[in-house]
């Protein structure tokens, strides 16, 4: 790039130039669009042009600091003259047209002198962002509530406010060939692994690709096992759960443009922690994790363990429950993992149509989805009346995922079990079971073990993914990502009592 | 290329398998309890009650039975008779008739032996009547059907795992244990309601008689360390005389005093004292809660409990006395006797279950019982 720039810097040098010349050269490039504001000034005999993109540049700051001093002070403009008398900052001049253009679809307003050799340019950047929002797909009760926005710039703003330190490093990199993203990659430079942040480095600049459409676009790019279905960095769009990760020695990107950035390396297991479970007491914070783990399980399980069970096995089914799910059964004239799929479906289209439309509309939805449809369901004898309510609890096991990519993965890994469930019965489970875990097992993030602390096993980790323990004991960050530094603070002196009349 | 092949051999391991036949639920009849009879003519009757679950019929359940030389064959035979496949995986109880009984169980166990994918938790019993006439009772006082009935009747009238639920294991491992005896209990029925009747003592897989059910204190207390049990002694109310308040009672006075207590902790360990002679020693040790006086007796000083303990030592061992009696009577060692023998001999020699029938009308046993009333409550 840099070379190029050097070489064009020679050949297309077209000053000085005519003020009408350089119009007619500008607004060729700009054919067909109408954007280009080229406007030209008579001042002490000389013209001066001021051109720009107006849309893309702060029309007051041109207005009050350009346009005002250069028409209203009375002395003759000179480039050198421009530059020292104009009260902007972020001046600089160029020479070549190329750079010209490309500074000017940045939102850099220009200063031509007739006859001069260089044009002055004032980098003016107008970027239109919505303001800071609550964040809406990972909601919270407790802590920050504040999300990320689509401007890389208010982003690191954001992060750097929540970890206030030299060691935060925010590596500048810029992806696509045709349409260049600017990436950041963030880390703390005395915590985080060598390696980890080298091998995010090397993958985000080895890619050779026109454009990154989204963060989530560039982890598909970056990811260890493309063909996996299971997600392998954790994305976020809460800077809290960002900041903590980094903070404890994981390494983040943020991209511009996206309300999401990502942290590797990630386990499995990360996908179901949530800050909240740090800013709830030890004790609640362990339950409700447990819940999730519990909950995802469940999730998967549920459906394909009843087709199973009615279809093979109705030995493992109670007595009592026998009765009522035999009562049901009857009514209905499908085979079990029919009965099954059609309710699933019935389920994720319930869901999808939901997260497709407008809220208010989407919460009647669910009240119309849930009540109505799962009754008439019932009562026209399509599905039995035990199965709806494992399809639901099992939706409802899902979406107590902190991690939306993770809920999703667990959503379309029910439906092969059930069929599995369907045709093998509790073998078919332990089948597809199997198949999962050593899918899981051979899966890697930034090319550490997915299942860790699980496998490899580390018992030191335990209390940072399993459960949680008072605070004062958890004074290590996590062994298995080898951060730099181990210890967070001593834990003989966190243990101590300091009250006053000690 | 090797993708192709993969997927060539994922393809035909699905289907070179074929399909595994379904057993859908709403298509089969789950047999709950079975009932197992000895007819003249070297055959079997088996009634079981069955659910089946049809949208059009309101009944659950229903009674087959089916004819048959054994007792897959029987279950065959009924099968046939309905319109669905009889299937046994979730059996909860098998009752044998009495008279079935009495000429021996065990053929009729080993298909549940056998048959892996029969429960091995279901629970054996024996039936005063035929089985048939105990399943086929129809009561308008059983608002359960019976089978369920008769299962929860021995699931409520059992703490923890003990006596009456025996399950299948528990009967096997008595039965073929040697110096141990089965027991189990039995149904009868009364007024036209099944009831937990008895205790049916089993020589082997033999019915030799029945004691009553509420003795099964007796029995569970011999096998296992017991607790929070109901027990019920009758003392005689003389030792008692000057300590109840006479004011208060003006109706004439019983000959036995009837007690209740709760058993707080109860335990027993047998040793062989004299291996020549087959002496025994089983001491018994009783925790008490006393909950229930049929007089007044005033209990104002240690020397009242002292007195009370005694006589609940007497009377309980008395109690162990006979139904020892009455075991060796049947030639039937559901106290387990022959279990303690057993590990006290020589290693070299294994005893025979023919050398222990002979052995166990001789043995003598000296019952040591400690009760202690711990509480006795605030009757002032």
């Amino acid at each position: 790039m840099r070379k190029n720039r050097r070489s064009n810097k020679k050949t297309d040098n077209i000053f000085p130039i005519n003020i009408d010349e350089l119009e007619a050269r500008l607004q060729k490039e700009f054919k067909n669009s109408p954007d280009l504001s080229f406007s030209k000034y008579e001042h002490h005999g000389k013209k001066i042009a001021v051109f720009s993109i107006p849309y893309l540049v702060e029309a007051s700051m041109i207005e009050e600091n350009l346009l005002k001093p250069l028409l209203n002070k009375d002395i003759p403009w000179t480039t050198q003259t421009i530059l020292d008398e104009i009260p902007l900052n972020d001046s600089e001049t160029i020479t070549s047209f190329q750079e010209i253009l490309q500074k000017l679809i940045i939102g850099t307003a220009f200063v031509y002198v007739e006859q001069a050799e260089e044009v002055v340019a004032y980098l003016l950047l107008n970027k239109e962002k919505r303001s800071l929002d609550k964040a809406e797909t990972e909601s919270l009760v407790l802590g920050p509530k504040i999300a990320f926005t689509e401007s890389l710039i208010t982003n690191l703003n954001i992060v750097r406010w929540r970890i206030r330190s030299t060691d935060l490093v925010m590596e500048e990199l810029k992806v696509g060939n045709s349409l260049p993203r600017e990436i950041r990659i963030v880390y703390m430079k005395s915590i985080a692994n060598e390696a980890d942040i080298n091998t995010m480095r090397q993958r985000i600049q080895d890619l050779d690709v026109d454009e990154i459409e989204d963060s989530a676009v560039l982890q598909q790019y970056i990811e260890d096992d493309s063909l996996s279905i299971f997600p392998q960095f954790d994305s976020t769009e809460l800077p809290d759960r960002f900041t903590y990760a980094v903070s404890q020695g994981k390494v983040g990107v943020l991209v511009e443009n996206s309300p999401t950035g990502f942290i590797g390396p990630s386990s499995l297991f990360s996908f179901l922690e949530s800050t909240e479970d740090l800013y709830m007491r030890w004790g609640a914070g362990s339950f409700l994790r447990f819940i999730r783990f519990i909950a995802m399980f469940f999730s998967i399980i549920i459906t394909p363990a009843y087709v199973a069970a009615v279809t093979y096995q109705f030995g493992i089914i109670p007595t009592q429950l026998l009765i009522s799910i035999g009562q049901s059964r009857a009514a209905v004239p499908f085979s079990p993992i029919f009965e099954a799929l059609l309710l699933e479906f019935l389920i994720e289209l319930l869901r999808e149509a939901g997260a497709r439309l407008p809220t208010k509309v989407g919460q009647t939805m669910g009240i119309v989805g849930g009540i109505v449809i799962g009754q008439a369901a019932v009562d026209a004898g399509l599905t039995s009346n035990i199965l709806i309510i494992f399809v639901a609890m099992s939706a409802l096991a899902s979406f107590t995922s902190p991690s939306y990519l993770l809920g999703t993965t667990i959503r379309v890994v029910r439906f092969p079990l059930i069929i599995l469930a369907g045709t093998l019965g509790l073998i078919g489970i332990v089948f597809g079971l199997s198949l999962l875990i050593i899918h899981l097992i051979r899966l890697t993030s930034l090319g550490r073990p997915y299942l860790t602390p699980l496998y490899p096993f580390q018992w030191r980790d335990m209390d940072k993914v399993f459960f949680r323990l008072p605070i004062n004991i958890t004074n290590k960050r996590a062994k298995s990502y080898q951060p730099k530094k181990l210890i967070r603070f001593s834990g003989k002196e966190a243990s101590k009592k300091r009250d006053i009349d000690e | 290329m090797k993708y192709k092949q993969i997927i060539c051999l994922v393809m035909l391991s699905i289907l070179l398998v074929s399909c595994i036949p379904t057993r859908d639920i709403e298509k089969l009849g789950v047999i709950n309890t079975g009932g197992v009879d000895k007819l003249d003519n070297d055959l079997i009757e088996v009634t079981s009650e069955i659910f089946h679950f049809a949208s059009q019929s309101n009944d659950l359940t229903r009674i087959v039975s089916g004819k048959g030389k054994t007792i897959k064959d029987s279950v065959e035979n009924a099968s046939s008779k309905s319109n669905f496949t009889l299937t046994a995986e979730k059996i909860q109880l098998e009752i044998y008739g009495k008279e079935t009984a009495k000429k021996g169980i065990l053929r009729y166990i080993d298909t549940l032996d056998r048959d892996a994918s029969l429960p091995d938790s279901m629970y054996l019993a024996i039936s005063d009547t035929s089985a048939k006439e105990l399943l086929s009772t129809d009561s308008e006082d059983i608002s359960l059907d019976i089978g369920q009935f008769l299962h929860g009747l021995i699931e409520e009238n059992s703490t923890d795992h003990l006596f009456p639920r025996i399950n299948f294991q528990d009967f096997q491992s008595s039965f073929y244990d040697i110096g141990k005896d089965p027991y189990l209990p039995l149904f009868e029925i009364e007024d036209g309601i099944p009831i937990l009747a008895a205790i049916a003592i089993m020589q082997d897989d033999r019915y030799v008689g029945r004691i009553p059910i509420k003795d099964k204190l007796y029995f569970n207390l011999m096998k296992e360390n017991i607790k929070d049990m109901t027990m019920e002694l009758g003392l005689p109310t003389k030792p008692f005389e000057k300590y109840i308040e006479k004011e208060e009672n003006i109706s004439k006075r019983e000959e036995t005093l009837h007690t209740s207590y709760n058993i707080l902790k109860g335990s027993s360990k047998t040793k062989l004292i004299d291996q020549e002679n087959l002496v025994f020693e089983t001491d018994i040790k009783l925790r008490l809660n006393l909950i229930e006086m049929t007089e007044e007796v005033l209990i104002k000083n240690e020397a009242v409990i002292k007195l009370l303990e005694k006589e609940v030592n007497k009377a309980v061992k008395t109690h162990y006395e006979e139904l020892l009696a009455q075991l060796q009577e049947w030639n039937a060692d559901a106290f387990e006797y022959g279990s303690v023998y057993r590990s006290h001999k020589d290693k070299g020699h294994q005893l025979t279950r023919n050398e222990w029938r002979e052995m166990f009308p001789e043995i003598t046993v000296n019952f040591n019982v400690d009760a202690k009333v711990v509480s006795h409550g605030a009757a002032d």
